[in-house]
């Protein structure tokens, strides 16, 4: 594939000094130039969405929980967990993206996804901090964090899966920010000059005891990172801790059983692929990236999704097959809870789309496009959305014991929760866009 | 029916195992060497304080603000 670089605009700050990086390192330096018209104006939007946000928890801190749609089982006549817990499974999941896919690289030698390693996986460190802020939203008293968790941590960890996954997605948290730290040290510290100025203590930090010669062992620590990043997220995060955070609660019949593990597993990786399908996307148009993040990338990303996709299915197909052949009454009363439901049937649609079009590339590659793959990858990332917060909201609302059942119970999200899922983009909105000022978005390659 | 209590043996037996193994590569693999282990291990532990210390003064001030 050819390449053509476009040289830096003359005036920022990168422009034509640094003659020993290649025209490709000029090209992923670009955007820590001056901020564009464009820049200023996304990152306004991305403040306002947070202002929003911010405005909506500060409503909800005065006046409690109540200003949601959840309540209470029984004379509540509601349902105590609801989008917020579904949005924290649907961060999480994303953020398996990044270091799932960077891990790939460099275990499994996936090198056609390598231009978007740096990006995924700091949009894993994006999304998991969404999803803590999520748990902290629905705790209503976010200082119980601190005051009930924290200090009750040693005895919980014994019996309460809540206390596995606060301790398992702070472990996953560390060890993300420690592989971004690694494999980031070597080119901070080439272009350490280029770097703004006002955040040199940060840089100091991560750069502490940097040395020349170092790269060899760093190369090889983010390697065993990877291995055993690999390991932990898919197998004992989001296929572990989270999915037996709910399936280990036997009187909720939606929630139960060792499908959910595999399951959430496979959700996770649909939406996470699709999430970062659509980051490269954006950045590729933005910063006119075309032969860095090339059409490969794309393509690999879209068989990804489309398999992962795929099992996702598979898997729904198990649960529902299980669920409506003479099965026990509570797992019989759920199924049937979830196939009279609309919102399910459009996210089994979605996902049947999405591996309905990598199945359409794959026997005719002259039809793939970038544009519609980005466009398609939209799909399974709503789907999953969807289908985790429908799973929370219906194992709540159907468990095994009969005893409110008559009374009823419904859910509808109130403003202040949809206000989290415009606060939650617009925070990583704003991430990235720090971000993109602040170090290199991709990877450099070594200097000419 | 009694509540599982194997959590502290499930958590530091099986679930952290992939994490000894990351350790035990960085400080025994090749190239062998403690300086860059060590500072990946402060990276972790710097990690840890500065996410909980954070989140312990952001829940502070929102307990004085709002509670």
């Amino acid at each position: 594939m050819s390449t053509t670089i476009t040289e830096p605009p003359e005036g920022s700050r990168i422009a034509g000094t640094e003659p020993q990086l290649t025209a490709r390192d000029r090209a992923v330096l670009r955007p820590l130039g001056r901020p564009s018209p464009r820049y200023l104006v996304t990152l306004g939007i991305a403040l306002a969405g947070a202002v929003w946000f911010a405005q909506g928890w500060v409503f909800q801190l005065r006046h409690g929980l109540v200003v949601t749609g959840l309540s209470d089982w029984g004379t509540g006549g509601g349902v105590p967990w609801g989008l917020y817990i579904g949005s924290f499974i649907w961060w999480v999941g994303i953020a398996h993206g990044g270091i799932v896919v960077s891990a790939a690289v460099r275990l499994l030698g996936l090198e056609k996804l390598r231009p978007v390693a740096r990006l995924a996986e700091l949009l894993t460190l994006a999304a998991l901090a969404n999803a803590g802020l999520y748990i902290v939203l629905h705790l209503g008293r976010p200082e119980r964090i601190v005051t009930s968790i924290l200090p009750n941590l040693p005895q919980t960890i014994r019996s309460s899966p809540l206390a596995w996954d606060v301790t398992v997605i702070t472990l996953y948290f560390v060890m993300t920010g420690t592989y971004l730290a690694l494999t980031i040290r070597h080119d901070l510290y080439e272009v350490r000059d280029r770097l703004p100025r006002v955040l040199r203590p940060l840089y100091r930090v991560v750069l502490v005891g940097y040395r020349n010669g170092e790269r060899p062992k760093a190369e090889r620590m983010a390697w065993w990172l990877a291995l055993g990043v690999i390991v932990l997220a898919p197998l004992f995060l989001h296929g572990g801790v989270i999915p037996w955070l709910f399936a280990l609660l036997p009187g909720t019949p939606a929630w139960f059983g060792p499908v959910q593990g595999p399951q959430f597993l496979a959700a996770a990786l649909t939406s996470a692929m699709g999430a970062v399908t659509i980051l490269a996307y954006v950045f590729r148009r933005l910063y006119r990236w075309d032969e860095l993040i090339d059409d490969q990338v794309f393509d690999g990303l879209a068989r990804w999704t489309g398999l992962f996709a795929l099992l996702y299915l598979w898997l729904q197909l198990q649960q529902v097959i299980t669920g409506a052949a003479m099965a026990p009454t509570g797992l019989g009363t759920v199924a049937a809870a979830k196939l009279a439901d609309p919102l399910f049937w459009l996210a089994m649609v979605l996902l049947a789309a999405t591996v309905g079009h990598v199945g359409v590339q794959l026997l005719a590659p002259r039809l793939f496009s970038v544009g519609r793959t980005a466009a398609v990858a939209v799909l399974p990332v709503l789907a999953v959305l969807i289908d985790k917060t429908l799973f929370v909201v219906e194992g709540t609302m159907e468990p095994a014991f009969g005893l409110y059942h008559d009374l009823g119970s419904s859910y509808a999200p109130s403003w202040v929760e949809w206000s989290s899922v415009l606060g939650a983009f617009s925070i990583v909105l704003l991430f990235f866009l720090v971000a993109v000022k602040t170090v290199p978005l991709l990877e450099l390659g070594e200097a000419e | 029916m009694s509540s599982p209590t194997y959590g502290l043996w499930l958590l530091l037996g099986i679930v952290f195992a992939p994490f000894y193994l990351m350790l035990a590569g960085w400080m025994f693999g090749r190239p062998r060497e403690w300086r860059l282990p060590l500072i990946g291990i402060g990276f972790l532990v710097g990690l840890t304080v500065v996410a909980w210390g954070g989140m312990a003064v952001f829940a502070v001030l929102l307990e004085i603000a709002f509670f």
